[in-house]
């Protein structure tokens, strides 16, 4: 346990380890993103502040290092924004800006890097957009309704590496999916769409009472595939994907959590799910062998 | 000017409720508070005395638009079921609109409205008879009370003011018309006090003036008139500022529509006096856009304004300000809207939500005291404690709110301790946007709103009141705001998650207090303090009184701040020397006293009954962790870690936000442990090993780092394998046989092996019974049965010290066995693998030959010179008849040796039953490809099956075989029997025994679904297995499934009769990978995947091989460990090979950037114009600026392709080998190109 105290000058909502996990980026309400260097477990020396966001910064997600260091933050601004740390110097500079959302950008989340570099964002305008940052410098975008209150949280599905053998890019746009959140209640897994340039829902999670706050496709292929949304209504379920297509949903506790659970996320390995919620437990789930999924511990602090 | 950027930013504000959270939320729960006023008024029953809260909320609807309200704060007698107030004083509120002013006389405790009372209608007029149309088109757009009086600013430029009588009645006593356009602010000039009639007042306009009016004064005419420029630039609001009566000034402030704020002193005029008009002393651009309203906090020369370019700013206007010419304002808090009205609360926020709900009821009983017969400025003395976080600086104390422009339906109120997440939002019940609001004044002294909407409905709000959160319209955003964030860490159960109290953000620095303190000190309101504070103390010590008991009774006290302090201060905290104290801190310190320093005494007495902090700061992981310690069964290597972790978070208390790195007991997530497997395990078979080995070797190497589990896994792995190798061993001597009697060729070797066969046969019949315990010394030399004895002695030393695997395969190999330690363990791999090599490569073609001869011999040599221990030990150790062992064994040198093999398919006969053998079988099951060793994948009754399907074939060697079969079915069925059930009954017996205690999670293999085929006598096994090669038909075949047996059915072509044989390797890899998957534990998945992938395709298909394998590298990478990922990539299977290359290899792109103009080479135009599709192409050329890249520093030419170039820091490029030399074989330093650059 580390205190990190007098970074941030309001609370930070979000915290993430790069892909050595040798770095951690913090995002807080005070509009700014620090970047902390972690020597051995102990030690997390500040390192940068990153500022360029004129409202709380909601979520920061690390690019897979083959693309650099790359960083990419949403806020409440309805910007997203990409920083890249140059090498020489170490200075990090703002490379992009995605403002074409209408209101707070929910959520960023990097495709899975054999796809390409691929931004994904979420918006409370309801609006869902896939941002291409091409090989020539130039960014394109897609953006299409996906929740009508708003979208919360988004997801990549994991890229099975069996398809990913051909190449070009039209295969593999193909081969993006990813599932959405929002204020409606639902969760829903997209596709994309040759022949019209966007996105089409695929299917429709429908189960929870309240807002889904966060959603998570577990990212690795060796168990079997898994969604877990995490819900306000004190919820969370786990989807997965029957013989013959059709997400069942399970609950992950009987009983209901305390509280709104805010976040979840999967282990590396995908069979560890990790819930946080209203009470700031953070609680560990793992299936068992008969399929029922158990606590693998609750870290309360 | 913005109608675009308005909506955006309304619709942002919109969407800040998804985001700050739950304003809708909970409307699903609660839905009483739509409930209309009426429902309040007339339910409320007359217990005043308590302020009772239950009717917290009014309700008004009034009839017509209603645009500003103002609090009068007049006593009024005779209302209809009235009551004399207790206090004498009574808050009454003044709705103004169109032609619309109404007082509406509340109770006591403001919950109900008494009366109504339309002032426009019952005012009588001085200027009646001249003004009959007075009660006609009154719009009006501000009103001002005071008093008694009450201003109304009419949106044509009059303004009206009535006196209000205590019966309720008013009159009309002036009407004031100088300005030319709308009136937008009122504001009378006071000394702060409420309840000394005030004569003067001042008004702002549309037209740009300010006008100073007296009531005294029967002309109509201003008193004075102030501009703020020549040209008219909107007055948006203006105020007087009560605080300038210390300094014998008169200060007004004015928001204008530039954006600008001004400041007038009228005691000391600029300007054109002559004219009466003055000119502002100071003014400030603080706004882009319109500033378009402004408040004066209550106690402090800070005044707070708003503007459209959604920011509100706080500004110290003070004469004393140092800092007053900089051009950012001390404070500026972004909003989500286009900023409408801003105003301070009447009375400091001493609590925040973190202990608000903790110590409300002490709150309310501690407050009555401070009812309004203290005059403001005592009230203000009693609220100015300097607290801890707030030492002196009441700018802290005081909330202030916001309401937006256009359709937002909040009002946001702020603290400056958290000035960017808003305290509290108000969201009006209707939805309808807020028009106007006020924090008015009352007898709790508690944070009240009253507003009134766009749907003309009045409502009232208790921000203080206890049930406010569950109230739907006031949410208050922290809470909605989830405080932790987990991140997974590149291991296979590392996160780390950060933690943080919400609370503790909200204060200030140290430096800003001292710098307050100053400013405090020359702000010093004109008030004896001394006289108020003893009071106060008295407070104070009731107070804590209190507040002791209510901390004793704590259902979880905390170690307190001293530990958290000595924790501090013992360095584990980066910047020691910045305390940030947390709310709860100021929990403690708001009651701290006086405002003076001498009260430092009282302060630190306070420190005592702080326990306050967190107090549900308490960790569950330590029993986490030793609850799956034992579980999972994992060792000292993980439990030291995260016992180290329980120690150190039990003990210290961090102040937050703090990072919690995890580490979970759980086997598959030990950073040593991964690398030292990752390291050491076997991902390919080397030269002259076969998997048992190699299986054998990975066993030793997770038992070095206790895993024992995996070791075992390993271990029963080998010996299914061998097994399998044994019964294929069996049918190929079946085969042999077959190929002898039917080609009459009567090879030596395998007359000899016959012979054995027989021999050892019985000898095995003989030996059957024979315990198991007599084993003592392992001797045989092959590697199956070689094997089989160094597993045992491990199994015996299971528990113990892990022994090293004696994985022989030679004599040679095996004398050096007795010797093995762990540590030469890879040596002796190695010499193997020489030795293999060496023996292999004597004569390729008789390779197999003499191999075989070799074996031979020494196994003639051993079997003379200990040929009772050898059977014995053979049968003891439940392995396999000598013979089987041997040709197993000679099958893995074979099969193992790829020279061996194209000798076999070269000399059919001196061999090679084996790869004939296995050619039946691919025919008969219709695989694809004919790898040497997949005659592994068959197992006994799959060969006998396919022995019968090529039977019925009419294939005539297979018929033999049948035949041979049949001939002889004591030889071969107690061979078989011996060899593959004996042997796993007495290995299941003891595996259960040895390894349960370890864990060992599954069941599956059992001993009792083993059991009746062990306890089956020869015979009956015999006919068993008779029968099921004999009575081959569907039915029998459905009878015994294993999963695998389903898997195969469906998947391969000829439906494969399989008797359930739990130790198969099918059946047991399948299972292994199963779990270990489910366990997360992808080094062994991998590994696996990485060895039995070529062999057991049909389990570990090319998919599942590919996933595990990329993952594998994926997270080797993430791991840095690029070493091993190199060796997991080459030991990739073959067929696999180029796709791994190219999802992982390909990953790394090296760019070029131009070295003149710096852009990124893509060259886009010119690979159009050649149509090269190449992504690497040109980069020795730029498009963007025409110019060929810069030659080779060193030699000239130019610089092409990628791998030869090297690019210096300097800008200066060359070949590799060019630098190279230059730098290294000359020892250089420096640049070639002479730019003096130097390398270092």
């Amino acid at each position: 346990m580390v205190t990190i105290g007098n970074a941030h000058d309001d609370i930070i909502h979000d915290a993430v380890l790069d892909y050595y996990g040798k770095r951690l980026a913090t995002s807080s309400s005070d509009k700014t993103i620090k970047i902390f260097e972690i020597e051995g477990t102990e030690n997390y020396k500040l390192s940068t502040t990153l500022t360029g966001h004129e409202g709380p910064v909601w979520q920061v997600a690390w690019a897979h290092p083959k693309f650099g260091s790359i960083l990419a933050s949403c806020s409440f601004d309805g910007k997203a924004l990409i920083w890249k740390e140059q090498p020489e110097t170490q200075q990090w500079s703002i490379i992009a800006e995605h403002s074409v959302h209408q209101a707070s950008v929910n959520s960023v989340s990097w495709a899975p890097h054999e796809l390409g570099a691929i931004l994904l964002c979420t918006s409370s305008d309801g609006k869902v957009s896939v941002v291409d940052f091409n090989d020539d410098g130039t960014t394109s975008h897609v953006i299409f309704d996906a929740h009508v209150i708003g979208v919360n949280s988004a997801s990549w599905a994991p890229i099975t590496t069996t398809s990913t053998s051909s190449k070009d890019a039209a295969s593999l746009k193909q081969q993006r999916r990813f599932v959405t959140c929002g204020s409606d209640n639902l969760a829903k897994i997209w596709k994309y769409d040759p022949t019209h340039n966007t996105y089409v829902e695929e299917a429709r999670l429908e189960g929870h009472t309240d807002w889904v706050r966060d959603v998570a496709w577990s990212p690795s292929i060796l168990v079997r595939s898994y969604i877990a949304t995490a819900s306000q209504d004190g919820t969370v379920l786990i989807w997965t994907q029957d013989k013959s297509g059709q997400w069942k949903k399970q609950l992950l506790t009987d009983e209901k959590f305390p509280d709104v659970c805010w976040r979840c996320s999967w282990s590396l390995s995908g069979n560890i799910l990790a819930v946080s919620g209203g009470d700031n437990k953070v609680s560990l789930w793992k299936e068992n062998l008969q399929g029922k999924w158990e606590s693998a511990g609750e870290v309360d602090q | 000017m913005s109608n675009n950027s308005n909506s955006n930013q309304s619709s942002l504000a919109k969407f800040a409720f998804n985001i700050y959270g739950t304003l809708n939320h909970s409307n699903s729960y609660d839905n009483n508070s739509t409930s209309p006023a009426s429902s309040y008024s007339s339910i409320k029953s007359k217990v005043t005395e308590n302020y009772d809260y239950r009717a917290n909320k009014l309700v008004y609807n009034c009839e017509r638009e209603v645009i500003t309200l103002s609090q009068l704060n007049f006593q009024l007698h005779n209302l209809s079921n009235g009551y004399p107030s207790d206090h004498g004083i009574s808050h009454h509120v003044v709705v103004g609109g169109r032609n619309y002013l109404r007082i509406l006389a509340l109770n006591d405790d403001q919950s109900r409205i008494l009366q109504d009372i339309n002032v426009l209608e019952q005012s009588t007029s001085q200027f009646n008879s001249r003004l009959p149309a007075i009660n006609k088109l009154n719009n009006i757009n501000t009103v001002k009370t005071h008093h008694d009086t009450i201003a109304a600013g009419l949106s044509n430029g009059l303004i009206n003011v009535f006196k209000i009588s205590p019966n309720g009645k008013s009159r009309l006593i002036n009407k004031f018309s100088d300005h030319k356009r709308s009136i937008n602010s009122l504001d009378f000039i006071t000394n702060g006090s409420s309840f000394e009639p005030s004569n003067l007042f001042i008004s702002g306009s549309q037209d740009g003036s300010i006008k100073l009016w007296d009531l005294r004064s029967s002309n109509p005419r201003p008193v004075i008139t102030i501009m703020s420029s020549n040209h008219s630039d909107p007055v948006r609001s203006c105020q007087y500022s009560p605080h300038s009566t210390a300094r014998n000034k008169m200060t007004i402030l004015s928001a204008h529509d530039s954006g600008s704020l001004a400041k007038f002193e009228l005691r000391s005029p600029s300007g054109n006096q002559l004219q009466n008009i003055i000119s502002p002393e100071r003014k400030w651009n603080l706004h882009t856009g319109p500033a378009l309203s402004l408040h004066i906090h209550p106690e402090k020369e800070y005044v707070l304004t708003g503007g459209r370019d959604q920011k509100m700013c706080i500004w110290n206007y003070s004469d004393s300000n140092p800092s007053s010419n900089r051009v950012t304002p001390e404070h500026m808090i972004n909003t989500y809207g286009p900023v409408m009205k801003v105003r301070w609360s009447q009375y400091p926020s001493l609590r925040s939500g973190a202990d608000l709900n903790l110590e409300n009821i002490q709150q309310s009983n501690e407050f009555n005291r401070f009812d309004d017969k203290l005059t403001y400025d005592e009230r203000e003395a009693l609220y100015s404690f300097p607290n801890s976080s707030t030492r002196g600086n009441s700018l802290y104390h005081y909330d202030f709110a916001c309401s937006y422009l256009n359709d937002d339906s909040t009002i946001t109120v702020y603290n400056l301790n958290r000035k960017y997440i808003p305290k509290e939002v108000i969201t009006s019940a209707t939805n309808k946007p807020f028009q106007n609001f006020i924090w008015p004044n009352n007898s709790t002294s508690s944070r009240k709103l009253w507003t009134v909407t766009k749907s003309n409905v009045f409502t009232t709000y208790d921000l203080d009141f206890q049930e406010t959160s569950q109230d739907a319209e006031i949410s208050r955003p922290l809470d909605d705001l989830p405080s932790t964030s987990i991140t997974w860490n590149n291991g296979m159960g590392d996160f780390c998650f950060v933690n943080q109290d919400k609370y503790e953000y909200e204060m200030t620095d140290n430096e800003s207090y001292a710098s307050e303190n100053d400013d405090s000190e020359e702000l010093a309101i004109p008030l004896d303090r001394s006289n108020t504070n003893s009071v106060v103390e008295e407070e104070e010590t009731k107070y804590y009184d209190d507040f002791e008991r209510v901390v004793g009774s704590l259902p979880v006290p905390n170690p307190g701040f001293n530990s958290t302090n000595n924790s501090l201060a013992s360095g584990s905290i980066e910047k020691p020397g910045l305390f940030r104290s947390s709310t709860q801190y100021s929990v403690n310190f708001t009651k701290s006293p006086s405002p003076n320093p001498r009260s430092t005494n009282t302060f630190s007495s306070f420190q005592e009954p702080a326990p306050l902090v967190r107090p549900k700061l308490h960790r569950n992981a330590s029993t986490t962790t030793q609850e799956s310690n034992i579980s999972f069964g994992s060792t000292v290597h993980s439990t030291v870690p995260s016992s180290n972790n329980k120690k150190r978070l039990s003990y210290v208390n961090h102040l937050s936000p703090y990072v919690v790195p995890v580490s979970l007991p759980i086997p598959s997530n030990d950073d040593t442990v991964f690398e030292a497997l990752a390291d050491n395990y076997l991902v390919s078979i080397p030269d002259g090993f076969n998997l048992v080995d190699v299986c054998y070797l990975n066993a030793s190497i997770a038992a070095t780092v206790h895993r024992f589990r995996e070791c075992q896994v390993w271990r029963m792995l080998a010996v299914s394998l061998e097994d399998d190798y044994v019964a294929n061993a069996q049918q190929a001597d079946i085969y042999t046989d077959n190929q002898r009697e039917m080609i009459e060729n009567n090879h030596k070797l395998e007359d000899e092996e016959y012979n054995k066969d027989a021999k050892s046969l019985s000898s095995d019949l003989g030996n059957f019974v024979g315990s198991y315990n007599s084993n003592s010394t392992s001797t045989t030399n092959y590697g199956g049965a070689g094997s089989h004895n160094g597993k045992d002695q491990s199994v015996d030393s299971l528990g113990k010290i892990p022994r090293p695997m004696k994985s022989t395969d030679d004599l040679q190999l095996h004398a050096l066995s007795s010797k093995l330690s762990s540590n030469s363990l890879m040596e002796l791999i190695h010499k193997s693998r020489g030795n293999s090599f060496t023996n292999a490569s004597k004569s390729p073609e008789a390779s197999n030959l003499f191999l075989r001869k070799e074996s031979i011999t020494q196994d003639d040599k051993l079997e003379n010179a200990i040929i009772d221990d050898d059977e014995t030990e053979d049968v003891e150790s439940s392995s396999s008849p000598k013979d089987i062992t041997f040709t197993g064994s000679n099958n893995n040198h074979e099969h193992s040796a790829p020279i061996a093999i194209t000798s076999n398919e070269s000399l059919p006969r001196t061999t090679t039953f084996e790869s004939r053998y296995n050619r039946y079988s691919f025919t008969s099951q219709r695989r694809p490809t004919l790898t040497p060793s997949t005659h592994t994948s068959e197992d006994l009754d799959n060969e006998n099956w396919n022995i019968l399907n090529n039977a019925a074939n009419n294939s005539s060697p297979v018929s033999n075989a049948i035949f041979l079969q049949q001939g002889s079915p004591n030889y071969f069925n107690q061979s078989h029997h011996s060899v593959s059930h004996h042997p796993y009954g007495s290995f299941s017996s003891r595996r259960n025994s040895a390894i349960q205690p370890v864990g060992f999670p599954r069941n599956k293999p059992s001993p009792g679904s083993s059991g009746g085929t062990r306890d089956e006598t020869p015979k009956q096994a015999l006919n068993q297995v008779q029968e099921e090669i004999l009575s081959l038909n569907p039915s029998e075949k459905a009878t015994i499934k294993s999963g695998l047996t389903r898997a195969f059915e469906s998947s391969a072509d000829p439906p494969a009769n399989e008797v359930l044989k739990p130790w198969k390797v099918e059946s047991l890899l399948k299972q292994v990978l199963e779990y270990s998957s489910q366990q997360g534990d992808v080094v062994f998945c991998a590994t696996l995947a990485l060895l039995f992938h070529d062999q057991y395709n049909a389990i570990i298909s090319d998919e599942v091989c590919l996933d595990l394998i990329s993952l594998y590298i994926e997270i080797l990478q993430r791991k840095r460990l690029f070493v091993n990922c190199a060796n997991v990539l080459n030991s990739c299977p073959k067929g696999l090979m180029d796709k791994i290359k190219e999802l992982t290899i390909n990953d790394v792109d090296l760019r070029f950037y131009c070295c003149w103009c710096e852009k990124l080479l893509v060259n886009e135009q010119s690979k159009e114009k050649l149509k090269d599709k190449r992504d690497e192409f040109g980069f020795w050329y730029c498009d963007e600026c025409s110019k060929k890249q810069s030659n080779c520093i060193y030699c000239e030419e130019p610089c092409k392709g990628l791998t030869v170039v090297v690019s210096l820091k300097c800008g200066h490029r060359g070949h590799f080998g060019c630098l190279k030399e230059w730098f290294i074989e000359e020892e250089n330093i420096v640049c070639p190109g002479g730019c003096d650059y130097q390398i270092l």
